[in-house]
């Protein structure tokens, strides 16, 4: 039988060590990494495609919820949620049946939500899970912070890019390339994934490889078929396709 | 029966004015038999004209009680030195004084006003004297309830931050983490560590002020506990004049504090933050810094600037009035920045606690 490729994602570095040894005691689990925030979480998924997530609820930016969010359900491998206390959470696990662990937990109770997990995964429960994990991220309400900072890997540097900052965002390939001032710069998190991180106020989708900065609209030119183009300030043309036109109009609060 | 509930300063009016119509009663009945000895019918004086002639001086005065309370309130807010709060009593008195005497005797010229002043000035003076030894009795005992209640609720909300279940369960996942990895000593200290917290909340402590030195060790003990967990993520830095160490600041002033600039400054972000305590002396003021490297105030738009920061405004307000400040401001260089403004009162030498 093969191996289940483990991610873990707690923002406190003692827990993710103490995780990953634990893990790695067990011959039938692979750590396969570990995050310390949101984002990096979101990109590990989407990169790595892990079989099970050691999930921490509490984080800072983007918190357990907000990856499951920014994964969609549907595309989400199963979860095991961890926490130290969050009466909220724990309603919430408990009404939708999702497994999750108290900090700090045994061995055994580690060993036995590992043991669910294993079995679940095993007998291809995976479907039943997507419907909890849907109607766990429907029930909780979004957190009002959106994502403020991003942190991109820059040759050997880890840079902080600001959200405002941001002119707009490219499609490329898996990842998304962040427009900042002239500069591009490329983070490995998908652009749907980026889109549902980002304020819908602040961000909108004009296409389906662009997002762009609503502060940084100079123009909107549309021709007759419907398709249109985005002038930003800096003099950037970004394609709006037709069917995105109803949502930009949204934001902007008016009929193009 | 209907009940009336009325305010603590209504109720110390309502008692006021009793004494106050009590001692007119008095003054009113010794009139009336004083006159009745003297004159020879027994009639000369009707109850009425005794009323008449001694009650106003008492309206007048218990009118002048809520007046004098509310500027003995003011006074003692502007926290003045000795020199200035006793001109500022005397100005007053006076002032109140002349009011009363004009009220009651009316204007018939200087000339006459000069006689009536000579005859009745040191009587009326007396007068307001014992009102404003009522009211400053009753002012300080006030205040101090008022301290008290603030210091309980003070300890209460700090100890509750000490054992807030998503602190104390970190920490002790902390320590389970590093029993699992075989890193003893460190599980230990952690240990002990959360103990000190612990202690701090726990140990019946009813000193109203401390040295900002003691407060400063407290803010460390918790971070302490913060540091292992953040581990590389937060960095702690402590800047104190030596001059500012020996100040009387309220006591547990800095805990909500300091715990705002972790939770903002630290948690809310992933790369590593710096929480950093400062205090100097400057003039007759102890300024007292609590920066973090965070967000700030500004970005993190619902940064709950919540009960905490509420709490202290209520408490430098009823400790030191108008003579405080606490903003809570965007750094210049990126981050927030608690500011704290109080009078600088050394504690006497050699550092040891002032007793409240």
């Amino acid at each position: 039988m093969r191996t289940l490729r483990v991610l873990i994602v707690d923002d406190e570095p003692l827990a993710r060590t103490g995780l990953s040894e634990l893990i790695r005691k067990d011959p039938e689990l692979e750590c396969i990494g570990d995050c310390a925030d949101g984002q990096a979480a979101v990109e590990a998924i989407e990169t790595l495609k892990p079989d099970l997530v050691l999930l921490d609820v509490q984080m800072p930016e983007i918190d357990g919820f907000g990856v499951i969010r920014a994964i969609g359900p549907e595309h989400m491998p199963p979860v095991i949620f961890v926490t130290a206390y969050e009466e909220f959470a724990l309603e919430a696990f408990r009404v939708h049946a999702l497994d999750y662990l108290l900090k700090p937990f045994s061995d055994a109770e580690l060993g036995a939500a590992l043991g669910r997990a294993k079995r679940l995964i095993r007998d291809d429960g995976l479907h039943q899970l997507t419907e909890r994990l849907t109607e766990l991220v429907g029930s909780v309400r979004p957190e009002s912070k959106y994502l403020s900072r991003l942190t991109v890997r820059v040759a050997q540097r880890v840079q902080i890019v600001r959200v405002a900052e941001i002119d707009w965002i490219e499609a490329a390939d898996y990842c998304a390339k962040l427009h900042v001032a002239g500069t591009a710069y490329v983070v490995r998190v998908s652009l749907g994934a980026l889109e549902r991180l980002l304020d819908p106020a602040a961000f909108v989708r004009v296409h389906r490889s662009a997002i762009i900065n609503l502060d940084r609209i100079r123009e909107i030119l549309s021709d007759p078929t419907g398709d249109g183009v985005v002038v930003l300030a800096d003099g950037t043309k970004v394609r709006m396709a037709r069917s995105r036109r109803a949502a930009v109009e949204r934001v902007l609060g008016k009929a193009l | 029966m209907p009940t009336v509930t009325l305010s603590r300063n209504q109720r110390a009016l309502a008692w006021a004015f009793g004494i106050m119509a009590l001692l007119a009663a008095v003054a009113v009945t010794r009139h009336h038999l004083e006159m009745m000895d003297h004159s020879p019918g027994g009639h000369y004086l009707t109850w009425g004209h005794a009323i008449s002639q001694q009650a106003p001086d008492y309206v007048l005065w218990a009118l002048a009680i809520p007046l004098v309370y509310f500027f003995v309130d003011r006074v003692a807010r502007r926290r003045w030195g000795w020199p200035r709060t006793v001109l500022a009593h005397a100005s007053f008195a006076l002032v109140v004084v002349l009011a009363v005497i004009l009220l009651r005797n009316g204007w018939y010229g200087a000339k006459d006003f000069g006689t009536i002043m000579m005859s009745i000035l040191p009587s009326q003076l007396f007068t307001y004297a014992a009102i404003l030894g009522g009211v400053l009795a009753y002012h300080y005992s006030r205040v101090f309830v008022e301290r008290e209640v603030e210091l309980a609720d003070a300890r209460l909300r700090a100890l509750r931050a000490q054992l807030q279940p998503h602190f104390m369960f970190n920490a002790l996942n902390s320590v389970a983490m590093l029993v699992r990895s075989g890193r003893g000593t460190e599980a230990v200290d952690t240990i002990a560590r959360v103990s000190d917290l612990l202690r701090d909340g726990l140990v019946d402590d009813d000193r109203a002020e401390v040295t900002l030195e003691e407060e400063v060790a407290l803010a460390r003990r918790y971070l302490a506990v913060e540091e292992i967990r953040f581990a590389d993520r937060l960095e702690v830095q402590v800047d104190l004049t030596e001059q500012a160490k020996a100040a009387r600041v309220p006591r547990l002033i800095l805990q909500p504090l300091v715990e705002n600039a972790v939770r903002h400054g630290i948690s809310a972000r992933s790369a590593a933050g710096r929480v950093g305590i400062g205090a100097r002396v400057s003039g007759r003021e102890l300024i007292v810094e609590v920066s973090d490297d965070g967000p700030g105030p500004a970005v993190l738009t619902p940064r709950p600037n919540g009960v905490g920061l509420k709490n202290t405004r209520a408490r430098l307000e009823a400790a030191y009035g108008s003579a405080a400040r606490f903003t809570l401001e965007q750094a210049p260089e990126g981050g927030a920045i608690a500011t704290l403004v109080i009078p600088f009162v050394p504690s006497r030498p050699k550092g040891e606690g002032v007793r409240g």
